[in-house]
């Protein structure tokens, strides 16, 4: 579906995994690359783009994002960048900015997954390897022998 | 949250820009890291990682196996490095040792003990430790992926601070004293480690180069068919940049050869051949008092530096194999005058980073900041100690031993 507003902005729509319809304009959306691929070869026309790996919710993060960063020149990169801490701090803990990022990583949204990314890291940064595998539920799958071997080797990143 | 991969829609399955869909649903299938819950694919962990500290990698390698092998596989090394460099670099630097230390000389091996320093760019100190040698370190090598070499009259030594790592290489079978040395990473098919050269002047006269290969199974010295091209008096601080490690050269004065501009020696590691290069063409070698050029790497390119009274003059190498050299750029020594208490001396020139910025450094305590988009400098930073030795460091995971 591929609609056009009065200032003659092409508007396209994108639909989430559940279903939620979201009309922005194309240069917004085109921030995602593989949204740009998908208009380049004409997908946008047969009706709205399905993006089966992001919910409604996400999404409606994700063009949060790209609105800011489509109508933001370089000049003002100062206020851009304390924009970007206000929204990541918006998001408030690890479950919502991993699945940020696992959106911003399918959408290929460079800007966005890298400024995740650095808000995860320093999430993670002065954590107990066992503080990480609780984030993300992560199995130690070490033997106790293994552990205590890798454990030992690596000993001085604990002090 | 994550539809099963069948029911991904053709449409995004058939394109080949859509890796990271294919990627994420490999990792879907790996039921290792998928326990319930919140899950973590592997590319979006290691986009994670990547932005970690090598403490903190260190660290992780204990939260399971799947974080182990990521850590550390050379693959990861690589992704890693380059996040590092698109950061502020830290210092590395080698202290003078004063009576302010405790000890010059450790009593029980009568080893000399050379002290070391991390700092940030503000200088806060991050990591201190000591090196405990025969004899005092003569050279600090800049770094390279996270790794810096220590040169003695007597051995080389490879040392990456930030996983605690130090390996003594053998001493080379020619014996000393070399004449030069220089070191950096090669990363082929067959060969994945640091390189390390050594040019040893021998009767003939004729000057040989030995190359040590820290990485495999025979970590042993060889002697190159081609030595040096021509007799040198005197190299400079080696830089590694293009895959070659580059001296700048003053040559013997009996043979002074018919081309005076011949300036720069190459050691292409990947090739392992010498190549001469002639210096830039508006370059003007001048004898005045405090005028002098050395070399530098900035963003992964050579780089020459002319520092005089009232300038600092920049070339880049833009094409190697044409010794095509780009115009040349001047900072005025003025511009720095308010920001420096004392008068301003520039000793040399280290890294120029990505965004624009280049570290001089006057010597012994005073490191200043020169933003290149602005024109300007931005400040300096007082040390609290005198160093001998410094370079812009950034963290890496490569081992130097295997």
């Amino acid at each position: 579906m591929s609609i056009t507003t009065e200032n003659n902005e092409k508007m396209i729509t994108l639909m989430s995994s559940d279903g939620e319809e979201f009309v922005v304009e194309e240069a917004v959306a085109a921030q995602s690359q593989t949204i740009k691929h998908l208009i380049e070869d004409g997908c946008s026309t047969e009706g709205s783009i399905p993006l089966p790996n992001v919910t409604g919710r996400v999404l409606s993060e994700v063009i949060q994002y790209c609105k800011k960063h489509s109508s933001s020149d370089d000049k003002e990169e100062k206020e851009l960048e304390a924009w970007d801490a206000e929204f990541v701090k918006a998001a408030d803990d690890h479950v919502a900015l991993t699945d940020l990022m696992m959106a911003a990583n399918f959408l290929d949204i460079k800007g966005l997954l890298d400024l995740v990314a650095q808000t995860l890291a320093n999430m993670i940064t002065g954590k107990s390897p066992e503080e990480v595998r609780r984030m993300w539920n992560i199995k130690n799958d070490f033997t106790p022998e293994e552990a205590e071997k890798v454990r030992k080797e690596n000993q001085w990143a604990f002090e | 949250m994550h539809p099963p991969p069948s029911k991904r829609p053709h449409l995004i399955q058939e394109r080949p820009w859509a890796a990271p869909v294919r990627t994420a649903a490999a990792a879907n299938k790996n039921p290792r890291t998928a326990t319930g819950g919140l899950f973590l694919p592997q590319q979006i962990m290691i986009a994670i990682m990547a932005k970690l500290s090598v403490k903190a990698l260190t660290r992780f390698k204990c939260v399971s196996k799947s974080f182990h092998k990521v850590i550390t596989s050379p693959r990861f090394h690589r992704v890693h490095s380059t996040q590092q460099t698109q950061q502020y670099p830290a210092f590395l630097f080698k202290l003078c040792n004063t009576a302010f230390h405790r000890r010059q000389i450790d009593p029980l091996s009568f080893k000399l003990v050379s002290y070391f320093s991390m700092t940030d760019m503000g200088g806060s100190i991050l990591y201190k430790f000591d090196v405990q040698l025969p004899e005092p370190i003569r050279l600090v090598l800049p770094c390279c992926l996270g790794v810096v070499c220590f040169a003695t009259e007597m051995r080389l030594l490879l040392c990456n601070p930030s996983i605690h790592q130090l390996h003594e290489l053998p001493v080379c079978p020619r014996g000393v004293p070399m004449m030069a040395c220089g070191f950096g990473y090669v990363d082929t098919d067959d060969v994945k480690g640091f390189k390390v050269v050594e040019l040893i002047a021998c009767l003939g006269p004729k000057i040989e180069c030995w190359v040590y290969t820290a990485a495999g199974k025979n970590q042993s010295w060889r002697l190159m068919d081609q030595g040096c091209p021509c007799l040198v008096q005197e190299y400079g601080y080696p830089v590694f940049a293009n895959e070659t490690i580059y001296w700048k050269i003053r040559r013997t004065a009996d043979v002074r050869p018919a081309r005076e501009d011949d300036f720069i020696l190459g050691f292409n590691l990947y090739e392992e051949k010498f190549r001469v290069l002639t210096h830039p063409v508006d370059w003007t070698n001048t004898t005045a008092f405090g005028s002098y050029t050395h070399l530098v790497e900035i963003s992964g390119k050579l780089s020459m530096v002319q520092i005089s009274a009232s300038w600092v003059s920049i070339w880049c190498l833009i094409d190697p194999r044409n010794c095509l050299w780009s115009n040349q750029k001047r900072i005025a020594m003025s511009s720095m005058g308010r920001v420096v208490s004392r008068p301003p001396v520039v000793a040399e020139m280290k890294h120029y980073g990505r965004n624009g910025m280049i570290i001089f450094s006057s010597g012994e305590d005073v490191v200043m900041y020169y933003d290149q988009r602005q024109g300007r400098f931005l400040g300096q930073l007082k040390l609290s100690f005198f160093a001998s030795e410094f370079t812009a460091y950034f963290e890496g995971l490569y081992p130097v031993r295997s």
